[in-house]
């Protein structure tokens, strides 16, 4: 027919357009690099797997012993390989984190959810935040010189090294996590139940704690599980605070070793190469992976499940229902009978009272008491925490800022206490942050595109989906093993600035994805619908219509997984050298960071420690200008969004 | 379009042969005066001066938007939950002017319970819901706590129905029941007076039958204020109605006047169903 | 309602991010490119007790850039085997356990941890003795018994051999000593001093029979390991009864808190740990850096080494804490100097 050969005429340009090879280049490489994440699993897993079947092909080491033994001895001269010590330490690092991080947070949460007003919140909630972007290697210092001598004080039996003072830094530095997510977790309890509660005559603290913190223990629950997780994996703070000494005990006033600071000892202490002793970092580390990969599944699910709203109205499961089901249909006769005679049977009376009025004001006034104690309590978990945040930062200017000079920032550094200078560590920080963003923000972005604009929600999908949710929770002494055995030694690069920078994008692109899918879904479905109604392909929308919209919120969020990246140690501990004369000026050279720099020098004798308190004070400024100006693009580009 | 006078009939045949409504003024008789509420300053409640009687059901009926929930609770203060929201004016009961900041809005509410449009129970067993009042006014013993339960369960007419899985989540019940069990945890901290936001509403038919049956049971002990879209339910259970229109009382009387002979023009074409 | 049809997209975000993203680019082939080729850069990486001096040398050396790392004597001469490294530093001498590692043949290392032979990989090791380490055995200032000690007492005192439990326990002390429990702080099996002082001194004093564990080891809870030198410095200064070791570097720059044991040596002279007196001090051993062969004139390798074994690199040593070469045997820096080619 005429007229549809008129429009088959005009539609093939398109078709042909629309599928043309360079959108599908386009999306060939968005789909390659969303599989990236696959590679990354692969590399841990192999990593991982690998080191651990080394470590047990040696012959003085036994499974039965590695699980069982309480002797964890690696370099002495009848090695012992048991691995009760180490999670002892673990144990109680993470359990006395939660014993303390756990109510505190809950405490916060609840304020900041139930009682702090709209704006003390928006002020409060960004302050507790600061807690989670100061580097794990500022507050594992923080630990060892500052608390440490609290406790030595409190209690002299207390050692150097012990457990207590790394759970009390520990607890802050999990504290955000745990305020945060409770906090949503409070927010999406619906207020009618809230109204419901006080309608009863419940007063506010009642309703709080009565109300709202069960129907949010799921959510809680979530937080604190991740906030153990966290704990488990955390490497700087145990390493410099809680000791490299395991020791099967449960002393909190004594050193142990949990599991990142041995697999952290074999980066920094001498432990030589090709032994049982070094191929044990694997096999702790795969230990630690699984644990940690495990609780933060469940938590994962947990958090899933409070976004997607079912946790308000918490159903009962499946199979309570179907019992109540089958319980409703025997009933279902009696109730049937019921209903023709409802009205005939009830027959109110209200002289049978039983709730005693006499008693009631005194009992109102204690019940008044007590909900003005409960508030104020969980308003001092909110100060406990700003306190801890303020002193921490005095502390560490007080120590600091006296040795800060232009010489020390830009000099070359020499090896005497006076010549010290930390331009090396700069440049290298700086230059491994630059290489970093160059290695993960286009397969970041990538991916986060091809989720969320192209992809169909097919079983690969939502595979890959869960496997960058698994990564984000890898611990990070994990991935600087990774980085060791696949960009060191596989790849043959050597302990190179390309090493490290690709070590830390390993770690940095399940954060990148998450955000740059935030900012994608920001973006309002209209302008996709309107575009792909006037015919564009798919990638067309994406280029023209949703990127440039999302593009701020994923300078954004790159910028803060930067900040993040630059504080990190334990990923580059085992590349990173500890000093330099010059900054490094070529991707293969060695180099020094900042994070390095500090952990080095806070080992040394007393007096290096004002140079490594400056090296934070350097490291913090550098941190919070990323964040001012994270802030300011995301405020700006708010204020010039028209939608 | 329906007729009036033939509902009422039914009903009245049904639950009270009398069908008398007291006319005396009692000190329990919730007296309204000059009450304004505002929203971040914006009048929502303009100037309502009205006395609702004890032992009655008063119901407040006007379109969308023009102010029946929040003028509803104002009489428990739950609008002082609300951030913004502010009001000026008196309501006297018992002797007292109940908006005094003097007066504990916790004792209050617990005087003058509430009932909301979507049933609320709380994420716990349908035991715990009923408990959860009697525990904050202090009843800690078991016992006690199961006999309050059981008869506060039989006067809500739901009993028979959940007598076995009281320690099931309330969450399992049908919307019908979840609503008739939040009324009765609203009755087992012995109220005076419940308020009711569109109880029915979520519900369907024979369920709403089953409320509107134990509001008239209600009655002969409390003082019930009901706020209803539901003109028939209005001209069912009520004895007396008020009709709001932008905030104001525009009319309140007899509900059998309000229906048969409005006074005024605006409420005559909204139960005439002839509004915008 | 966002609007549907006038989409107005805002570019300048999109050429804000792509200019950062190239700008990061250009940064980083910079780096790559950048290699002037002026100064040679040099890696050196190994032994925690070398890495003090090493960093020293790198300071103050000026014809290389040198970037110095730690990690173990193992892994630095690891390190070099596999060319990971230019400079491989050691306090231990290399044994054929680190060529069985890279698959290579343990009949090539003498025990002179000299290599006859090159490894696998191509690497010949050949070792500089570049300064010695003291180490120095360490009591609290108020001991006034246990000043000067011998191998027995010493095997008594750090082993799990029948160990003493309190000082008058210990054989030859006698009765000056007092009825008060032995506290050992001193450094952990991590550390190479703790190797050193075990694998070195023990055996080397002690009689065929013996065959005796660390102290540590036998978990009586009388050793406190620590990997920080200060906590065993402040332990030993506030307990009386205290007794430890650490490298004499450490020990120089805190002579005011605690005094150093005399040890004697094979012919039963008590000799004090100092400088001055390194030749007769029994627990001395010599530092070494490794290099793959003998670096040819020209290299920037045999520069660093012709730096560090002359004149100006020695003087740095003992402001280290360690001990220069000549006090030991003036001729073996001019020696090593003269395969150099100087
Ligand atoms: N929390 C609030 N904040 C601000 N304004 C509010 C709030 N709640 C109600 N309003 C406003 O106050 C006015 C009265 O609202 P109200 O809920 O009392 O009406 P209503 O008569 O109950 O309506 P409906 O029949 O739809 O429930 C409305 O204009 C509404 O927009
Ligand atoms: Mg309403």
């Amino acid at each position: 027919m005429n007229t549809g050969g008129y429009l088959r005429g005009r539609r093939s340009p398109l078709t042909k357009r629309v599928s043309g090879l360079s959108e599908r280049a386009v999306i060939t490489f968005l789909f390659l690099a969303s599989s990236a994440a696959v590679f990354i699993t692969i590399a841990i897993i192999y990593t991982l797997v690998e080191g651990t079947f080394n470590f047990f092909s040696f012959e003085e080491v036994k499974l039965f012993n590695f699980l069982f033994g309480t002797g964890w001895v690696p370099s002495g001269r009848d090695p012992e390989f048991g691995m009760l010590p180490l999670i002892s330490g673990t144990l109680m690092v993470a359990g006395g984190t939660i014993v303390i991080a756990g109510p505190i947070g809950i405490g916060a949460a609840l304020f900041l959810s139930e009682y702090a007003p709209f704006k003390l919140r928006t002020f409060l909630k960004p302050v507790v935040e600061l807690l989670a972007g100061i580097p794990s290697i500022v507050y594992g210092f923080f630990a060892l010189f500052t608390i440490g001598p609290l406790i030595r004080d409190i209690f002299p039996e207390a050692t150097y090294f012990n457990v207590l003072q790394g759970v009390i830094v520990m607890s802050f530095m999990v504290l955000p996590i745990i305020v945060s997510i409770s906090d949503d977790a409070m927010k999406a309890v619906p207020r009618y139940l809230r109204e419901a509660s006080l309608a009863l005559g419940a007063t506010k603290w009642e309703t709080s704690f009565k109300v709202v913190i069960p129907a949010a223990s799921s959510g809680i629950a979530a937080s604190i599980l991740l906030g153990i997780a966290r704990a488990i994996g955390e490497t700087m703070v145990v390493t410099l605070a809680v000791g490299s000494v395991a020791g099967f005990h449960f002393n909190f006033l004594k050193e142990a070793q949990p599991m990142t600071s041995y697999i952290a000892q074999t980066a920094t202490g001498d432990i030589p190469p090709g032994t049982p002793a070094a191929e044990a970092a694997f096999a702790v580390a795969l230990v630690l992976f699984l644990l940690t990969f495990l609780i933060n599944r469940i938590a994962g699910r947990i958090v899933f499940r409070i976004k997607k709203g079912s946790m308000a109205k918490r159903e009962p499961s499946f199979l309570k229902k179907k019992a109540l089901e089958i319980k409703d249909s025997i009933l279902k006769k009696d109730t049937m009978i019921e209903e023709e005679t409802v009205s005939r049977v009830i027959r109110i009376d209200r002289s049978k009272r039983s709730i005693p009025e006499k008693g009631q004001d005194r009992r109102l006034r204690i019940r008044h008491i007590k909900g003005t104690l409960g508030a104020s309590l969980s308003a001092l978990c909110l100060v406990i925490a700003v306190i801890f945040l303020i002193y921490l930062l005095y502390d560490v200017f007080k120590g600091g800022y006296g040795v800060i000079s232009w010489d020390f920032l830009t000099g070359e550094p020499g090896w005497r206490v006076s010549e010290l200078s930390i331009m090396p560590a700069i440049m290298g920080s700086i230059y491994l942050m630059l290489l970093t963003l160059v290695f993960a923000v286009p397969v970041s972005v990538a991916t986060a595109i091809y989720f969320n604009e192209i992809a169909r929600d097919t079983f690969y999908t939502r595979f890959i989906k869960r496997m960058i949710q698994n990564l984000a929770g890898v611990p990070s002494i994990v991935i600087g093993l990774v980085g060791l055995t696949i960009f060191v030694r596989l790849f043959d690069l050597g302990t190179s600035l390309l090493a490290g920078s690709l070590t830390l994008a390993l770690m940095m692109m399940p954060i990148i994805v998450v955000s740059s899918e935030e900012a994608l879904k920001a973006v309002p479905q209209s302008f996709r619908e309107a575009a792909r109604g006037m015919g564009a392909t798919r990638w067309q929308t994406v280029k023209d219509h949703v990127l440039p919209n999302a593009v701020p919120g994923m300078i954004t969020g790159t910028i803060l997984a930067l900040s993040r990246a630059i504080g990190e140690t334990a990923p580059i501990l085992f590349i990173g050298a500890i000093f330099a004369k010059t900054a490094p000026n070529g991707v293969m050279d060695s180099f020094v960071a900042l994070p390095l720099t500090i952990f080095y020098w806070s080992r040394q004798v007393e007096e290096y420690k004002p140079f490594a308190e400056g090296t934070i004070l350097v490291l913090l400024a550098i941190l919070l200008t990323m964040n001012a100006f994270a802030i300011i693009i995301r405020y700006r580009s708010q204020k010039r969004r028209d939608w | 379009m329906f007729s009036f006078s033939r509902l009422r009939s039914k009903r009245d045949g049904q639950t009270d042969p009398k069908g008398t409504i007291s006319t005396s003024e009692s000190e329990n008789d919730i007296l309204i005066e000059d009450l304004n509420i505002y929203y971040s300053g914006k009048k929502a409640v303009d100037d309502v001066s009205m006395r609702i009687k004890e032992k009655s059901v008063t119901a407040f009926i006007g379109p969308s938007g023009c102010g029946k929930s929040t003028l509803l609770r104002n009489i428990n203060r739950m609008n002082e939950e609300i951030v913004g929201c502010t009001f000026d004016g008196r309501i006297l009961w018992m002797g007292q002017n109940i908006l005094d900041r003097k007066v504990d809005p916790v004792s209050l509410r617990r005087r003058i319970g509430m009932v909301f449009q979507k049933p609320n129970p709380f994420p716990k067993s349908i035991f715990d819901n009923i408990a959860y009042g009697p525990k904050l006014l202090g009843i800690r013993n078991k016992k006690e706590l199961a006999g309050i339960v059981e008869r506060i369960l039989k006067d809500a007419a739901l009993w028979e129905e959940v007598k076995d899985r009281l320690k099931d989540p309330a969450m399992g019940l049908s919307g019908g029941q979840q609503q008739r069990l939040c009324i009765a945890r609203a009755l087992a901290v012995e109220p005076d007076v419940i308020l009711m936001d569109e109880p029915c509403s979520a519900l369907d038919p024979i369920a709403t039958a089953k409320i509107e049956d134990l509001i008239n049971e209600l009655k002969k002990e409390y003082t019930v204020v009901i706020v209803t879209h539901n003109m028939q339910q209005a001209a069912r259970i009520s004895d007396n109605t008020g009709f709001m229109y932008l905030g104001k009382m525009i009319e309140f009387g007899r509900t059998q006047q309000i229906f048969e002979r409005p006074k005024e023009e605006l409420t005559e074409k909204y139960i005439r169903g002839r509004f915008g | 309602m966002p609007p549907v049809i006038a989409l107005k997209p805002n570019r300048n975000w999109l050429i804000a991010g792509s200019g950062v993203l190239v700008i990061a680019m250009v940064v980083a082939a910079g780096c790559i490119g950048g290699d002037d080729g002026d100064t040679p850069k040099l890696v050196q990486t190994g032994s925690s007790t070398v890495l003090p001096l090493a960093i020293a040398w790198a300071a103050e050396y000026d014809d290389a850039e040198i970037t110095v790392s730690g990690g173990g004597s193992s892994h630095g001469i690891n390190a070099l085997l596999n060319k990971e490294t230019d400079l491989g530093d050691a306090s231990r001498l290399m044994k054929g356990s680190d060529y069985e590692k890279v698959g290579g043949d343990t009949g090539l290392v003498t025990s002179d941890g000299q290599a006859t032979g090159p490894a696998p990989t191509g690497v010949t090791p050949y070792k500089w003795v570049v300064a010695y380490d003291v180490l120095a055995t360490i009591v609290n200032k108020d001991n006034d018994w246990a000043e000067k000690l011998n191998y027995t007492q010493l095997y008594k005192i750090f082993t799990d051999d029948d160990p003493a439990k309190y000082w008058d326990e210990v054989p030859g002390l006698g009765s000056t000593a007092p009825h008060e429990k032995i506290e050992i702080y001193a450094p952990d099996e991590a550390s190479g001093t703790y190797d050193y002082f075990f694998e070195e001194i023990i055996p080397k004093w002690g009689k065929d029979d013996m065959h005796a564990d660390t102290r540590l080891n036998s978990g009586d809870g009388v050793y406190h390991p620590s990997a920080d030198d200060n906590v065993i410095l402040n332990a030993i200064r506030d307990n009386k009864y205290a007794i430890g070791y650490f490298g004499f570097a450490y020990y120089k720059d805190n002579t005011d808190k605690v005094q150093a044991v005399k040890i004697a040596d094979e012919d039963d002279n008590y000799e004090e740990p100092s400088l001055s007196n390194v030749k007769n001090y029994p627990m001395a051993r010599p530092l070494y850096i490794y290099t793959d062969g003998i670096p040819e004139e020209g290299d920037a390798r045999n520069e660093y080494l012709r730096y560090v074994l002359g004149p100006e690199g020695q003087a740095l040593v003992p402001e280290v804490g360690y001990v220069d070469l000549d006090l030991v045997d003036p001729t073996l820096a001019s020696g090593q100097l003269s395969k150099l080619g100087a």
